[in-house]
């Protein structure tokens, strides 16, 4: 009963604000260009700061797990082949094939990670998911691309993608941040309290903009595919993975921090690449509502499920 | 710690967020448009809940000091009685004599006074504070109108300006958190968590807002009425009122929340007014960036005073 009603705290919270993200959209308080301009503030600006902070204050051991690394890495390799090999054989248009491949390997971790592991584990746990963050971030982005491009006509350059990786703002902030940790570097307090309030201002407002992008659009000709789509990340991968964690030993913050790389629902980047990069971007969409909302109960789940079997 | 090492720290941090704001504007991050849309969001969601999530954490005890409302309701009403005589023998349009007075008597303790006396009193005095702020705030309100009535040559009818003052998301925020904190009534954590949550994020994202404002367009024709203003909202007023505060035995906690009302510069809503009600809109933009940036040096130099005699 307890960990029944502490799950339902840490998930509770997350659903709220990214209604009340929805909410203010249809009440056209926030308007999608005002969106567009915030999310650039918030993957340029906030979400860097957060990712620097949360590996600035914490110690080299804390941060830099090899186990996790080499775990996170395999998961995406996996997950990726997985769906390349599953994904062609259920779904015969290519434009569809993309956003379902990327369905599957892509999950929100960079917006789910903050809230749901500083719950389980307090606030100064989060340098090891944001290790994780800086490795599946680039990671992910490249297997999109590599994705994308198999399965459209457009021919984007593959140099201006890598550039754009390499030169992610959360990329240069993890740098930035291993960095500021291995060399213990001590910030003076007038640079520090900035960059904790602005590290504060990142979750909150990711959830609101997440919120913000929820469209409700026909689903009837993408059932089955949504349906692979939502299963594949919310259901079937998770249980394959977090198995294999858990048997592989990782509890506590480690195990937090791969719930939050293995269970959480594709992110709007997905849309933004599909729709540059000639995927079905309304499939996108529908994918990252439906999942988010369908993650509301599995996130929940899979908290509760951990906490019985004292794991974290 | 010495006064000067604490007015540092209490000041810079709050500069960077708004040198921030700033710095985005120039990059193209954050455009006008963009910065006024999400002025509205802070003013109708964000504030309103940080007030009233503020307010519901104190006690009656912390919160209801009758000297403190009374000597800022008076300085309010005194700084506005003097404004309103003065400034119309120094200037004679009367669109920017309403901006002039809006930009003297409005100040920004919502901005800069709350983080002040959070970093000058620590977080239990920040209740009183915001007390402080749920009375003037629709107290300029009414001030306002009054203005507008005065060189607006409109007429305005009580009840529309007490239907403004109800329907002010931060007056509803005020009402909602006092009654909270009266009745004892404990909110549940799933509610109070993600009010929390999107306190946190008010005035970072505003003071990051108030930066993208900072544009130095004309001044020339309007130089001697932003430096009237300036000075008088930064130096003149703030040396009678916070001399008249010491000298009625203000110390502590008590005198840092007069402090934040009084030595704030002038608030934005003056600048949304102008726009809104026939005010000189640029005059007033002017006013609030240089009160701004001026304010940079005042508020250091209070904070200063303050601390070395001791009296905060």
């Amino acid at each position: 009963m307890k960990e029944l009603l502490l799950s339902f705290e840490i998930v509770a919270p997350i659903f709220l604000l990214i209604f009340l993200g929805y909410f203010l959209k249809r009440i056209k308080l926030l308007s999608k260009s005002t969106i567009g301009t915030m999310n650039k503030i918030l993957f340029n600006v906030l979400f860097p700061v957060l990712i620097f902070n949360s590996l600035y204050s914490a110690t080299f051991e804390q941060a830099f797990n090899l186990r996790v690394i080499i775990f996170t890495i395999s998961y995406l390799l996996i997950v990726f082949a997985l769906a390349m090999i599953i994904i062609p054989r259920l779904e015969p248009q290519n434009a569809k094939k993309s956003v379902l491949i990327q369905g599957w390997f892509r999950g929100f971790t960079l917006l789910f990670g903050f809230p749901i592991v500083s719950d389980l584990c307090g606030p100064e746990s989060t340098a090891l998911l944001a290790l994780v963050v800086a490795l599946a971030v680039p990671l992910r982005n490249v297997l999109a691309v590599i994705t994308l491009e198999l399965y459209s006509d457009t021919k984007p350059s593959i140099r201006v993608m890598l550039k754009n990786i390499i030169l992610n703002p959360l990329i240069i902030a993890c740098a930035a941040g291993l960095a500021a940790m291995a060399f213990e570097f001590d910030m003076p307090t007038i640079i520090k309290k900035p960059m904790e309030d602005i590290a504060k201002v990142a979750s909150p407002i990711a959830l609101i903009l997440l919120g913000g992008f929820f469209e409700f659009s026909k689903v009837k000709n993408n059932l089955k595919q949504i349906l692979i789509g939502v299963l594949g990340r919310l259901v079937i991968t998770p249980v394959i993975f977090m198995g294999a964690a858990i048997l592989l030993g990782f509890a506590g913050i480690e195990l937090a921090s791969l719930l939050a790389l293995c269970c959480v629902p594709i992110g709007t980047s997905t849309f933004v690449m599909s729709h540059q990069m000639g995927g079905d971007s309304e499939l996108a969409v529908q994918l990252i509502v439906i999942g988010t909302i369908v993650s509301a109960v599995t996130i929940f789940l899979w908290i509760f499920a951990l906490k019985q079997l004292a794991l974290i | 710690m010495n006064a000067l090492n604490l007015s540092f720290e209490v000041v810079t941090p709050i500069f960077i967020l708004i040198g921030l704001g700033f710095a985005l504007s120039k990059l193209g991050l954050l455009r006008q448009e963009s910065s006024s849309a999400m002025l509205k969001i802070i003013f109708t969601v964000l504030f309103p809940v940080m007030v009233f999530n503020n307010l519901q954490r104190a006690t009656v005890m912390q919160t209801l000091n009758l000297p403190v409302m009374l000597f800022v309701i008076g300085y309010v009403l005194a700084i506005f009685a003097i404004s309103m005589i003065i400034i119309p023998r120094i200037e004679k349009d009367n669109r920017k004599r309403s901006s002039m007075i809006q930009g003297i008597f409005r100040n920004n303790s919502l901005m800069l006074g709350i983080p002040i006396i959070t970093a000058l009193a620590g977080p239990e005095n920040v209740g009183l504070m915001t007390m402080v702020v749920a009375v003037v705030v629709p107290l300029y309100n009414a001030l306002g109108v009054v203005i507008m009535e005065v060189f607006g040559g409109q007429r305005i009818k009580l009840s529309a300006v007490l239907l403004s003052i109800i329907k002010n998301p931060l007056v509803i925020g005020s009402a909602l958190g006092i009654a909270v904190m009266v009745t004892g009534f404990k909110l549940p954590y799933i509610i109070e968590k993600p009010i929390a949550d999107i306190a946190k994020t008010a005035i970072p994202l505003a003071l990051i807002v108030l930066g993208s404002f900072i544009k130095f367009g004309a001044i020339k024709d309007s130089r001697k009425d932003i430096i009237v203003v300036t000075l008088s909202r930064l130096i003149i007023a703030p040396a009678f009122f916070i001399g008249a505060a010491i000298l009625l035995g203000f110390r502590g906690a008590e005198l840092a929340a007069i402090m934040g009302v009084i030595c704030a510069p002038t608030a934005v809503s003056a600048f949304v007014m102008a726009q809104q009600m026939g005010g000189d809109a640029d005059l007033s933009a002017n006013i609030v960036v240089f009160g701004t940036l001026f304010s940079a040096a005042t508020i250091f130099a209070w904070i200063f005073v303050l601390k070395y005699f001791a009296l905060i």
